[in-house]
């Protein structure tokens, strides 16, 4: 009954005309950038975090969060309608959507898009409900040696999975942790790395790292490559078309798997939508009695499966932020850095000491969710156009909006100097193959890593057995050691077999 | 390509040595607990074993690795974009956002995506003019308004 009465207060609180017109603005934006092939969520939120420096707390991560899951919305369409998928997350969608817009049927595509977006928003945000406060009161329990290990659990997974080098993984989470080292030591407040430099008193301004490493890197790939603006035909009008009642009935199973899947492992650190509707669509390909159709004019239910994974993987994801102050991806790093600008520690703390800010937050999300099936529905067709917007264009306005978001961080130039700088790091991180995620989530996590792993050590007066004296702290270090085993000596023991194969 | 795959994990080995070195004068131990050089040394340490694997692993010295960059002409845009956009930045104290970023897109629309003059100008003085009346007016970001406000 408890969840209910302060689901009620987020209500009171979001349903004001303020809030709701940055949740509007927060999913239109979402939904434009999230058509635009290249720029992902992460980007989104990173591009208008600055922006939200001078509003409410709340507010501003009301307005975030509809960016993020605004974006996973409108990553579906340039896939079904042009088969250009703007994130790694809707290729599957892409698979089926494009083979159906070749049949006649994009509109039905696209709303069964929209409509299973839905779904699996509602669905996940139903599970963030229930699940968020109850992880929040049980990590309750968790002290300095439980973080440290859940931390790194989470940054060696980000590393890990989905990467084609877990050592590529590896090195960027450690780089993260290292750029989270400059400036005040968490405990003692001492100076380093600093070189002297007032501006690095504070640390990197985390805004213009990640704005750098996902959208300026972004430019100058698109500035390599001469991106052109989409040269085919894109319709002009299209009928308002939803899927026959026996395509509904044919979506229903894809939709509850889709929506419970990617929910689960949307909470699970590394993991995210991609994983999530990749498997989400293996599952209905698997189930199908109608494989020809898959192959041939495309299934509307293999659209449903990946759309409802994949937006449930936002609900899923923002479990362990809210509830353990643990993000579990880029995007919900970049939220993270969004609430501690703040001044706001999310964790378990935050739904007992400030419930207004995670109930407004979840409440926010229904409405968002809504919002964004509105105007899906309505306006899906003209995010499409958007690819008509020459890159050249798109490509100066995003270094402009990151400047100006990097400026405002401290009203000086440096904040841009940063931007730049990591931009170009971005750059040749993605050439050489790799990921930035746990990058950002490394600079964000480090100082947090650092304040647990020296408050654990101040505890048992310098001895290392408090990880493993502790049953939940000893839990943990046995998944990470499983994890490393699986992941580092798997590869070697491929490369040995292969080798003797050869011989 | 090879020697820039050996060149990008050589700096790795660099920044670590480096890094290494630096966290060592923080002192590593204090009378209460860890000291402020002990969590970077490790990180430090994990940084150099990593880069250490990554640089004599096959992908690195494989003969035929893909060339991670493109050609000449490419590298040069990007260059003279990075180039810019630093420049725009050293200027924008002096010229003010506005003008910075009108000259900086002019530059970047008519030098590197060969639009005409007339189109860049347009471009770039509309742009930008947009974006400062939507974040300097509306949003109220303070932007810098340069020394050219000192002759206004």
């Amino acid at each position: 009954m408890e969840i209910f009465s302060n689901l009620a207060m987020g209500f009171h609180q979001i349903l004001s005309p303020i809030y709701l017109l940055f949740i509007f603005v927060g999913v239109l934006f979402g939904l434009v950038v999230g058509a635009l092939p290249g720029l992902g969520p992460t980007a989104a939120i990173a591009i208008l975090l600055p922006l939200t420096y001078k509003a409410d707390p709340v507010l501003s991560l009301v307005m975030l969060t509809g960016i993020y899951y605004g974006a996973m919305f409108g990553g579906s369409y340039t896939s079904i309608m042009l088969n250009l998928p703007g994130e790694s997350s809707t290729v599957m969608t892409a698979v089926q959507g494009y083979k159906l817009t070749r049949s006649g049927r994009p509109s039905e595509a696209i709303q069964m898009a929209n409509l299973s977006s839905f779904m699996g928003g509602t669905v996940s945000i139903l599970g963030l409900t229930f699940a968020a406060p109850l992880l929040g009161e049980l990590a309750l329990e968790f002290g300095p040696p439980e973080y440290f290990m859940l931390m790194l659990l989470g940054l060696s997974t980000i590393a890990f999975i989905g990467n084609t080098s877990p050592i590529k993984g590896l090195i960027a989470g450690t780089f993260g942790l290292m750029l989270g080292t400059i400036g005040s030591e968490p405990i003692s407040g001492a100076q380093r790395f600093t070189f002297g430099s007032y501006n690095l008193g504070d640390g990197l301004p985390f805004a213009a790292v990640a704005m750098g490493l996902f959208a300026i890197s972004e430019v100058l790939i698109n500035m390599e490559k001469r991106a052109k603006a989409y040269q085919g035909n894109i319709e002009k009008k299209m009928k308002i078309k939803f899927p026959t009642k026996g395509e509904f009935r044919l979506a229903a199973i894809p939709a509850v798997i889709g929506s419970c899947l990617g929910f689960v492992l949307g909470a699970l650190p590394g993991v995210g939508p991609t994983i999530a509707s990749f498997m989400s669509y293996g599952i209905a390909r698997g189930r199908t009695k109608t494989p020809e159709r898959w192959e041939n004019e495309g299934a509307i239910e293999g659209i449903t499966a990946v759309e409802t994974a994949n937006n449930a993987a936002v609900g899923g994801a923002m479990v362990p932020l809210l509830s353990l102050g643990i993000p579990g991806s880029s995007a919900t790093a970049i939220l993270l850095a969004g609430l501690m600008m703040h001044g706001i520690r999310p964790g378990p703390l935050l739904f007992t000491d400030h419930p207004e800010i995670p109930w407004s937050v979840i409440s926010s999300m229904y409405l968002g969710n809504i919002f964004a099936v509105v105007i899906g529905i309505l306006l899906s067709i003209y995010f499409v156009r958007l690819l008509k917007v020459p890159p050249a264009v798109l490509n100066v306005s995003i270094v402009v909006v990151t400047m100006i978001g990097a400026y405002s961080i401290n009203y000086n130039v440096f904040g841009i100097y940063v931007l730049l700088v990591f931009g170009v790091i971005g750059y040749f991180i993605k050439k050489a193959k790799i990921p930035e995620a746990p990058v950002v989530l490394g600079l964000v996590l480090g100082p947090l890593v650092e304040t647990s792993f020296g408050q654990s050590l101040i505890m048992s007066h310098g001895s290392l057995e408090i990880f493993i004296q502790r049953p939940i702290s000893a839990g943990l270090m046995g998944l990470l050691i499983i994890i490393f085993c699986v992941c580092l000596i798997k590869p070697l023991i491929t490369r040995f077999k292969a080798k003797t194969v050869v011989k | 390509m090879k020697k820039m795959n050996i060149a990008l994990y050589s700096v790795v080995l660099v920044i670590a040595i480096f890094y290494i070195y630096e966290s060592l004068s923080f002192g590593l131990w204090q009378e209460f607990g860890p000291g402020p050089g002990l969590f970077p040394l490790v990180l430090g340490f994990c940084f150099l074993i990593l880069g250490i694997i990554q640089l004599f692993s096959d992908e690195v010295l494989k003969r035929n690795t893909h060339d991670i960059f493109l050609a000449k002409e490419e590298k040069l845009r990007i260059i003279s974009l990075t180039t810019v956009s630093f420049l725009t930045v050293i200027f924008m104290n002096i010229m003010g956002f506005l003008l910075a970023t009108i000259l900086f897109i002019f530059i970047i629309l008519k030098c590197l995506e060969c639009y005409t003059f007339k189109q860049s100008i347009f471009t770039s003085v509309v742009l930008s003019s947009s974006l400062y009346i939507l974040f300097n007016n509306v949003f109220k970001l303070d932007l810098p308004t340069g020394l050219l406000t000192l002759f206004l």
